[in-house]
């Protein structure tokens, strides 16, 4: 029997300076050329933000890691588990990751896999704008923290690291 | 006078913010919806070739890449010379504009707009938003999601990538459809249209019983400009625009878009960083008008698809065969759009000249180009200026929530004169807003995503700018 993948998801827009963070950090870690993550096979997927239909690209994964920039983060980045919540928002058109949890759950009727959120820290998020200094330094030390627990052989460093 | 303002009106799609300005009366004289623009957009493009201008402008709007990605390229034709795409090239498109507007419609009526239809204009936020809809109707919202995934198919198989598309270039299209690809968008695609038919029907339902509200609620009179094609029917890739005064008479028809700048002026204001289109032979102030679903609807003569046509007729003899007006009316003109959409879909999918193998044409390199589609949400249009090596020199985009900005700036007035009691700002109050504004499906635009910004900032000013009150809306987290 074929083993569920682990899908790595990374949602930013990378000419928007610091929203960057997110598709250059799946970029590298897609250069490191991982086969498997605790020996399941690795999906990845960038968008520009999370909607509806991401519930289906859950679908069938054994963990999920999400990955966005954070305007508000006080350290380089964090790594939490998400819990499916839901929560309220005016007009919107993307939705957040414990909402997404729980529109799986909702409306697949399911258990949503478990699925962890990478915050990383950024600062300046106008069109056109590059990386800024600080974000890449955030960048840094996120893809090496990223790359550690990915290179685990078990999914409970993913949770000692919470 | 007294201010209030409100800030902002989304996390995700960038910062909106609502000003209102009272009189001595307590009287709304002015309502103003501040959008975050294209900052920054013709620096962001200038010096570019303009063959990576197509793949480039996506990366603007995270809700609409593809609309502005098709803009672009149209745009482009112009500029290598090309008047007229093969077939396959032309049909290809075609398939990619209806696969994003049915997306980007669906997710608007069965995840946006209809908590507002199910639950109640009046309805708390917490129930009124997606996962309300969810709860309360599983199956519903899991065709929401479908119907999303369908579009999304649609625009992966045809632009090559599921973002960052690359299918439509300079003069044409770079694949086509293979036998494999059009089997497995067929075979949903019966069910696809079954679902937007239900949705239609559940909306004039919806709207029937509670009429008078719908037509009052918000209720503008407004000219209209959209894309019609030669012989009048319903355009959403290219044609002529046309435009039409409140009563539905003409202002313009068939323009071309290479002379838009004959026809439309656009103004500057201080306060914000949008600009503000109008009709040249009107004038500014009473110059201005409504794109959209809406626009489309009320200013084309027929559909050219057999179920959405029935339905149009049905819209339009609301008011008698003459424009409606009412600013919900969008919601229902947008089904019987996704409802043409779908339905198109299945037309061109049967169409064998999407199997070409003649994809790009050429012509003699031009110096300007205006590419002009009708985006989910309204005209979209773009125009570059190149110099001889082929590198941008001057862009121009006028986007859809722009051409809408100051018919959503009167219907929130209207709203707020209705509904705002003295000074205080309440809950349904700021839920009236939210549909009014919600109704034209605005791009707050910009793309921008980043975890941790306040969802909703209520503030209330004096004539002279001091705060009275601050109310703020955090992302309220309900288990």
């Amino acid at each position: 029997m074929s083993l569920k993948p682990v899908l790595i998801f990374a949602y930013g827009n990378i000419s928007r300076g610091d929203d960057a963070l997110a598709p250059l950090l799946i970029e590298q870690l897609q250069d490191a050329d991982l086969e498997t993550v605790c020996g399941h096979p690795v999906k990845y997927l960038c968008d520009y933000h999370i909607h509806v239909e991401h519930i289906l690209d859950l679908q069938g994964c054994e963990r999920v890691l999400l990955i966005d920039a954070h305007q508000s983060l006080s350290q380089p980045y964090s790594f939490e588990l998400v819990q499916p919540k839901r929560e309220t928002s005016y007009t919107t058109h993307g939705i957040s990751p414990p909402t997404l949890l729980s529109t799986y759950e909702n409306t697949l009727s399911d258990q949503a896999p478990s699925s962890y959120l990478l915050a990383v820290q950024g600062h300046e998020f106008n069109l056109g704008e590059g990386l800024s200094s600080s974000a890449q330094n955030s960048l840094n030390q996120a893809f090496d923290f990223t790359l550690s627990i990915l290179q685990q052989d078990d999914f409970q460093y993913w949770d000692k690291a919470v | 006078m007294t201010r209030i303002a409100i800030d902002p009106i989304s996390r995700v799609e960038g910062h909106g913010k609502i000003t209102l300005q009272q009189d001595e009366n307590n009287h709304i004289t002015q309502a103003r919806l501040h959008i975050v623009e294209f900052r920054g957009f013709e620096k962001f493009v200038q010096g570019r070739p303009y063959q990576e201008v197509p793949v480039l402008v996506q990366r603007l709007c995270g809700i609409c890449p593809v609309s502005h990605h098709l803009a672009a390229a149209k745009a482009c034709d112009q500029l290598t010379g090309v008047k007229q795409l093969t077939p396959t090239a032309e049909k290809m498109r075609r398939l990619m504009h209806f696969g994003q507007t049915l997306q980007s419609h669906a997710l608007h009526f069965f995840h946006l707009s209809s908590p507002d239809l199910l639950f109640g204009y009046d309805d708390e936020v917490s129930h009124r938003n997606v996962i309300g809809v969810i709860q309360e109707n599983p199956e519903l919202a899991k065709q929401g999601v479908l119907l999303r995934k369908y579009g999304q198919e649609i625009i992966r198989i045809t632009s090559g990538k599921r973002i960052h598309g690359t299918g439509a270039i300079p003069g044409g299209i770079n694949k086509n459809l293979s036998i494999e690809e059009r089997d497995y968008l067929q075979k949903d695609i019966d069910q696809m249209i079954q679902w937007v038919i239900s949705a239609v029907e559940l909306f004039k339902k919806v709207f029937y019983q509670q009429r008078d509200y719908q037509e009052s609620f918000a209720a503008i009179e407004s000219s209209m400009l959209s894309l019609v094609r030669k012989d009048g029917a319903l355009e959403i890739y290219d044609g002529g625009l046309r435009a039409r005064y409140a009563d539905g008479s003409e202002i313009f028809d068939h323009y071309d878009d290479a002379h838009y700048l004959d026809v439309i002026n656009e103004h500057i204001e201080s306060w914000s960083y949008m600009k503000f289109p109008f009709f040249k032979s009107i004038g500014f102030e009473q110059g201005w008008y409504r794109v959209g679903p809406l626009a489309r609807m009320n200013n084309c003569d027929f559909i050219d698809t057999p179920l959405a046509e029935q339905q149009r007729v049905e819209f339009k003899s609301l008011n008698g065969g003459k424009p409606v007006q009412f600013s919900l009316a969008y919601h229902w003109a947008r089904l019987i759009e996704l409802l043409h959409c779908a339905e198109s879909i299945k037309l061109l999918l049967s169409d064998s000249d999407l199997q070409g193998d003649n994809l790009v044409v050429k012509g003699e390199m031009q110096s300007r180009g205006f590419g002009i589609i009708e985006a989910p949400r309204g005209t979209l249009l773009h125009h570059y200026e190149i110099n001889e090596d082929g590198l941008i020199e001057k862009a121009n985009l006028i986007v859809s929530t722009t051409h809408n900005n100051r018919a959503m700036n009167e219907s929130i007035r209207h709203v707020a004169n209705q509904y705002l009691s003295g000074n205080e700002i309440t809950e349904p109050l700021l839920n009236q807003l939210e549909v009014a504004v919600r109704a034209y499906d605005p791009c707050l635009s910009c793309a921008t995503h980043a975890l941790g910004k306040m969802p909703l900032q209520v503030t209330l000013l004096d004539h002279q700018g001091n705060t009275l009150a601050v109310r703020e809306k955090s992302s309220g987290d309900v288990s």
